[in-house]
């Protein structure tokens, strides 16, 4: 079972994410954060995200309010334990400054966020076979967690 | 001309000028005297040695008269006293020698028709002896003329040492005058030398003498000038549009990317729809279609206010002055139904006029209230104050609320296109970048003080230009303001 840590501050996109996973072949959960303090606080675990699992992937939004994702993606990376946890950037910004910085700063993976409902949960199921199959580390934690 | 002046430079050319005519002038002069002396000399000696000529003939015309040789002879001998006079001959009117006396051993020198002669390097005078209109014969005297080219060799030395006397002086003094006549000239070719190579047009060449050096310095100073406020101007231009462009650039990136967000959950939500239809989910449909209609009513908003934003500084209104108190008043009576919904209680107080675009201030107060009635009325005390006074030639308002405050680390931020603090807030995060735009096109600026748990104040700033500096209003005394003295603002 995969578990997903979704960054994103507009409902909706968040609903249409969370319905592709849903909608997966791949088995899941998710929980979702709406900004980039709370994204952090989730991943150390602080507060109300005490005990929460660790995600097996964090799927980050870049435009967030109070820390936007490169900050987030910024501070993930340069953390001890979080570092190793795959960061997949879900935006809809296709800017290449967006995409170099992103990937500069040790994104796994920069993805657009389509337009067409289709194509947005076809990318998500990639998302999940490339994560979640054929690059899940051997000995993988692989942790319960709520599902969303 | 330039070949006869080989020289590279100004000053050389003028060095050369100066010395070749002192020296071309003194010559002249020297060759005049030489030549205006021998003519003198001439003269002098011709009109001498014709006298001597003539005594001695009036003194001849005894011996001739009587044929008396020997008479002549000691007539001639009274040449020993003349100094030069080298022989002296009397010749009878048929041009037979009649007496001589040469104490030199000369040939003689035969009587000619030429009153005075140079012959054999003597200088001869031939002198007819008469009597009573009668022709006795002709005196012959030569002198010699080594003590005359001394006296000319002389003349000559002396004209040449003054010549070049008169050349080292004048060459001393035009020295100093081409040195003082170059160096406006040098000033301004190595300035001109200097801020062709460094591009720097703040150098100024030095001025000397109000002449005409001095008229082209002043002009070519004012030129340099001119190049330099322009140069500045030109900087100042560049690193505005280079601001411009950069704002402009975000301003799209910023715009497309939220832009698009709406059109995500349209197409994503009209996906979804599809095969809630088709599954008959009745629920996710109407659940579908709210996220769409949302998404539709965002859109229009985010055209609307960056139409508005847009509209800022483009579409100028007349400034008027503006009675501020009765302004936020009116608003606060628009707002009262919002009001009453949060619970709030607003406090106007008094406060200075401000001369500004009243359309543009309007929407000032009419976001940073409506932001205070949804960010700020959470707490117990939900009162919220609008104030404002005069200090240092500035009109500072404020809207303080008493919600849950704003980090330190976000108050840059809030400012910027888009830039939200609560995500389930509604707002498109466009309200307070008009604000801010509204209060730079006024030549003023807004900031926020907040901390997490003490409420959040507001400030916006304008110059006052309305002539109301002794006004205080109730903020003099207000917390605000002691904040603001405090070194807070």
């Amino acid at each position: 079972m995969m578990h997903f840590l979704l960054v994103e501050d507009d409902d909706s996109h968040a609903k249409i994410t969370l319905r592709s996973l849903q909608m997966n072949r791949v088995a899941n959960t998710v929980d979702r954060v709406a900004d980039g303090v709370e994204a952090l606080r989730y991943l150390k675990q602080e507060g109300q995200y005490a005990g929460r699992p660790r995600p097996d992937v964090i799927l980050l939004d870049l435009k967030l309010p109070k820390l936007d994702g490169h900050e987030v993606l910024h501070e993930i990376k340069q953390h001890e334990e979080l570092c190793c946890i795959p960061v997949v950037v879900l935006t809809t910004s296709d800017a290449e400054a967006d995409r170099s910085k992103a990937y500069q700063q040790h994104a796994n993976s920069y993805l657009v966020k389509p337009v067409d409902f289709d194509k947005f949960r076809q990318m998500v199921n990639e998302l999940c076979l490339y994560w979640g199959i054929w690059n899940a580390p051997p000995d993988g934690p692989v942790e319960q967690g709520d599902t969303f | 001309m330039m070949a006869l002046l080989p020289a590279r430079t100004f000053r050389g050319k003028l060095r050369i000028l100066v010395i070749g005519s002192c020296l071309i002038s003194s010559l002249s002069v020297a060759v005049v005297l030489i030549f205006a002396f021998y003519r003198e000399l001439e003269q002098n000696v011709t009109g001498e040695y014709s006298s001597e000529a003539q005594i001695l003939s009036m003194a001849s015309e005894a011996p001739l008269r009587f044929k008396d040789p020997a008479a002549g002879l000691e007539t001639l001998r009274t040449i020993d006293a003349l100094p030069v006079a080298v022989g002296a001959w009397i010749y009878t009117p048929d041009d037979k020698l009649f007496a001589k006396y040469e104490p030199k051993n000369i040939p003689d020198v035969e009587p000619s028709r030429e009153r005075t002669r140079i012959e054999n390097g003597r200088y001869v005078v031939t002198h007819p002896v008469i009597q009573d209109n009668d022709m006795l014969g002709s005196l012959v005297v030569a002198y010699d003329m080594a003590p005359l080219r001394q006296r000319l060799r002389y003349m000559v030395a002396l004209s040449a040492i003054l010549a070049m006397l008169a050349t080292l002086l004048a060459a001393a003094l035009g020295y100093r005058l081409q040195k003082r006549l170059a160096r406006p000239l040098s000033e301004l070719s190595g300035t001109a030398r200097q801020v062709a190579n460094t591009g720097n047009y703040s150098l100024r060449a030095a001025k000397f003498e109000p002449d005409e050096f001095g008229e082209f310095t002043d002009r070519f100073n004012k030129m340099l000038g001119t190049i330099e406020r322009q140069n500045h101007q030109l900087t100042v231009t560049n690193e505005e549009l280079r601001q411009k462009n950069a704002e402009m650039e975000q301003f799209t990136y910023t715009v497309s990317h939220d832009l698009k967000n709406p059109i995500v959950t349209i197409k994503g939500f009209l996906g979804m729809l599809r095969e809630d239809i088709a599954a008959g989910r009745q629920e996710d449909v109407e659940d579908s279609i709210a996220h769409i209609t949302r998404a539709a009513n965002r859109m229009t908003q985010l055209i609307n206010e960056l139409l508005e934003l847009s509209r800022i500084g483009r579409v100028v209104h007349e400034p008027q002055r503006i009675d501020m108190t009765k302004m936020v008043r009116e608003l606060k009576a628009e707002m009262s139904e919002q009001i009453a919904n949060c619970g709030a209680e607003v406090v106007v107080e008094d406060m200075p006029p401000v001369t500004a675009d009243a359309t543009r201030v309007r929407q000032v107060f009419d976001n940073l209230l409506g932001n205070a009635l949804k960010y700020g009325c959470a707490g117990e005390d939900r009162t919220v104050t609008v104030g404002g006074f005069v200090r240092g030639g500035e009109v500072r308002y404020f809207v303080r609320d008493r919600g849950p405050g704003i980090d330190p680390k976000y108050h840059q931020r809030i400012f910027g296109l888009f830039q939200r603090l609560d995500a389930g807030a509604e707002g498109t995060g466009i309200g307070l970048a008009i604000v801010s735009r509204i209060a730079e096109t006024h030549g003023g600026r807004a900031w926020v003080e907040s901390s997490p748990g003490n409420g959040a104040t507001f400030w916006v700033l304008f110059p006052d230009d309305t002539g109301n500096r002794q006004h205080r209003g109730t903020g003099a005394g207000s917390p605000a303001h002691d904040a603001l003295s405090a070194g807070r603002g």
